[in-house]
């Protein structure tokens, strides 16, 4: 099949390379550790970031290899890419823990996003962060992942779609409401 | 977002710190790789023991049988739900009314013997001699009841209770199907099983054609649905495939303007067999546009060796279903055909050509169209003629399903019934007119629709009435501030139902 106008150039061999590995898992489980070593680090990461300390991110994130083993072999390639799934698995294990009250959600950001945040909602002001943060605190918790994934973690609008499982287009669309909304929100508090 | 931390400048861990916490054995040791929920079906009827679902390759199955007694339906369907034996073993099914539940076809079937049965629906299954066993495991003798069910459209799957979401790894997707199935047996009201080693084999008269839908079975007390990796042979009724073939050589072709390829959109170039579909092969140049306004297109597809690739008609006009296809998946892309740049002028040419020879043969004029008036019963006869083969080693419920997001439009609506009073309920049903599925949500802030076709959403009230929201206001949903509705007793709201979905 040739390909066309293919706005995301991702490498066949990679790709092939790690379904061999996700075939080969799928029949022997310790076969997983490659891909466990692989994704480990930006999985983690990327709990943590959702979390209070440490040890809560070590938790859920064993969870989240678990329950990817546990479901491996419903996994299909040609549905998601395998690492949006892992992260799709994460995103829902931390939200499974924060709606049963089972660990705090801790939404963290630097100075610095927070200032690019703050000048998306907030003309002219940086002086302004607090008020953007009483903002932020009033955001749903699908609003709040919008706004981390893009503004605190730098994601591209492709990697938040396959994350939320939603379209890209959607993304963009949910994200600039957001923006909207945070804008509303800072003017009601001057 | 409430009980949340917001905190500034955390201190970072090093990559260092993180993978100090790293320990896959351990993440090993605590996977739990979930018991078929045949296996537990089996062991609630008290037999240990089950094995895995195998898949039939043969649909000659059933013509070399040699001690076949075929079997048809003993008693019309006049099942009533047999609350004293089933209420407090299935709890997850949950009819939403007892009166209405979708009844059982009822074979009595000798037990010595191999049966063949051929249901209602066309459905053929074969239950070898010696095959079936007590609650204790031991072989039962004399004869044996067997009841059995399909579940074919939105308002059987809806009248039955059963549930119909998938929960893939925490991410909760609502099955559209190809035909589920519920298969009990009984001697003398008591449940009976399967023995170990032995399987029925079905030939599964399916809902549709077209290809993609998996393989999953039911555990009836939780309700959760296992997906079984197994593929399903697929084949057509060769009887009626020539029927059908003759119709379409007469059907009659008329012109469509070619689309001219738009290179900001994702297309395909591939080849297809394309004998049934001689405006394909028009004009030189033809490809395949995608089209994301049904289903968001992936390029990671791009990526994948796909060993097949098949053309089909599709539910939406002027669109084909293209099912790529390997040994471990199967998709599908809704496109359409679009001729490329170079060749287009050469395309518009001969199109206009036709075009002129088209007017001076016919007094139509309804250009763009490829309709025939006999296109419906041809649909409906490739659809009722998919047989799909499988076999299971339990009784229970099985289901042929793709899984589905849920509708993606969103109405913040009042909802107000005929006097103009607001109501609002725990929960809803949606189906689509375009899906062989039904979406049950809970009932937020407004109720969900597909964004494409027509939507039928309806509640289900403590009394027992049915409320069906008009389905024409989804059209002009943008102009208007709330839902009507209108409520029905049971009966005459199922009947409502069945007639806006046409089943």
């Amino acid at each position: 099949m040739k390909t066309q106008n293919s706005t995301y150039h991702i490498k066949t061999d990679m790709i092939l390379a790690e379904q061999i590995e996700i075939d080969l898992a799928k029949k022997d489980l310790s076969k997983f550790s490659v891909l466990y070593e692989r994704y480990y680090l930006q999985i983690f990461k990327f709990i943590y970031q959702r979390v209070e300390t440490e040890l809560q991110a070590a938790e859920i994130c064993s969870d989240v290899f678990i329950k990817v083993m546990e479901n491996l072999k419903t996994y299909k390639t040609s549905e998601i890419p395998f690492a949006s799934w892992l992260y799709r698995i994460a995103r829902n294990t931390i939200y499974t823990n924060y709606k049963q009250g089972k660990k705090f959600r801790q939404v963290n950001f630097s100075s610095n996003d927070l200032i690019n945040l703050t000048e998306e909602t907030y003309e002219e002001q940086l002086d302004k962060l607090g008020i953007v943060v009483e903002a932020l605190k009033k955001l749903s918790h699908e609003e709040t992942e919008l706004i981390e994934m893009k503004y605190f973690e730098k994601r591209t609008y492709f990697e938040i779609s396959n994350i939320m499982g939603i379209t890209e287009n959607n993304a963009k669309i949910k994200t600039f409401r957001v923006i909207q909304k945070l804008k509303q929100l800072t003017k009601l508090a001057l | 977002m409430k009980n949340a931390n917001y905190k500034k400048d955390r201190q970072n861990l090093t990559d260092e710190q993180i993978l100090k916490n790293k320990d896959f054995k351990s993440t090993l040791e605590k996977v739990n790789i979930k018991p078929n929920p045949i296996t537990n079906m089996i062991k609630t009827w008290g037999i240990g023991g089950a094995s895995v679902l195998a898949v039939v390759i043969s649909i000659y199955f059933f013509n070399n049988q040699t001690e076949n007694n075929e079997k048809f339906a003993d008693e019309q369907a006049d099942f009533t739900y047999k609350q004293n034996t089933l209420q407090n073993e299935i709890t997850a099914i949950k009819p939403p009314f007892l009166d209405q539940d979708i009844p059982y076809e009822i074979f009595n079937i000798e037990v010595d013997k191999n049966q063949e049965i051929t249901t209602k629906s066309g459905t053929k299954f074969f239950i070898p001699k010696n095959s079936l066993v007590d609650v204790n495991g031991n072989k039962i003798s004399g004869t044996a009841q067997i009841q059995y069910r399909e579940l074919r459209n939105p308002i059987d799957f809806f009248l039955s209770g059963i549930p119909m979401t998938y929960d893939s790894a925490g991410v909760v997707y609502h099955f559209e199907s190809a035909g589920m199935l519920d298969i009990k047996a009984f001697q003398n009201d008591e449940k009976i099983a399967l023995a170990d080693g032995n399987s029925i084999d079905f030939q599964f008269n399916s809902t549709t054609a077209e290809n993609g839908f998996n393989f999953y079975s039911l555990n009836e007390e939780t309700g959760t649905w296992t997906y079984d990796n197994q593929p399903i042979s697929i084949e057509k009724n060769h009887q009626e495939s020539k029927k059908i073939n003759n119709q379409l050589s007469i059907k009659k072709e008329k012109i469509k303007k070619p689309i001219k390829q738009n290179k900001q959109k994702y297309s395909i170039n591939l080849k297809v067999d394309k004998k049934n579909y001689p405006e394909l092969e028009k004009y030189e140049g033809t490809i395949f546009e995608i089209n994301e306004m049904e289903e968001p297109f992936d390029p990671l597809i791009y990526n994948v060796n796909w060993e097949t690739a098949e053309i089909s008609n599709s539910n939406t006009h002027g669109n084909y279903t293209l099912t790529l296809s390997r040994n471990d998946s199967i998709i599908k892309l809704t496109v359409y055909p679009v001729i490329k740049d170079e060749f287009y002028d050469k395309a518009i040419t001969q199109y206009n050509q036709d075009k002129s020879q088209y007017i001076a043969k016919q007094s139509s004029t309804d250009f763009d169209v490829y309709e025939t008036s006999s296109a419906p019963t041809v649909q409906q006869e490739i659809t009722f003629n998919t047989i799909r083969t499988f076999s299971i080693e339990g009784f229970g419920i099985y289901n042929c399903d793709q899984p589905r997001y849920q509708p993606e439009m969103l109405a913040k609506k009042t909802l107000l019934d005929d006097n103009g009073e607001k109501a609002s309920f725990n929960n809803y049903y949606v189906v689509g007119l375009k899906r062989n599925s039904l979406v049950n949500l809970g009932y937020l802030k407004g109720v969900r629709y597909y964004k494409k076709g027509e939507s039928i959403v309806w509640f289900v009230n403590e009394k027992g009435q049915i409320a069906i929201i008009e389905p024409n206001q989804f059209e002009k949903i943008n102009e208007i501030n709330s839902l009507k509705f209108r409520y029905f007793d049971s009966k005459q709201g199922v009947l409502e139902l069945k007639n806006l979905l046409k089943v």
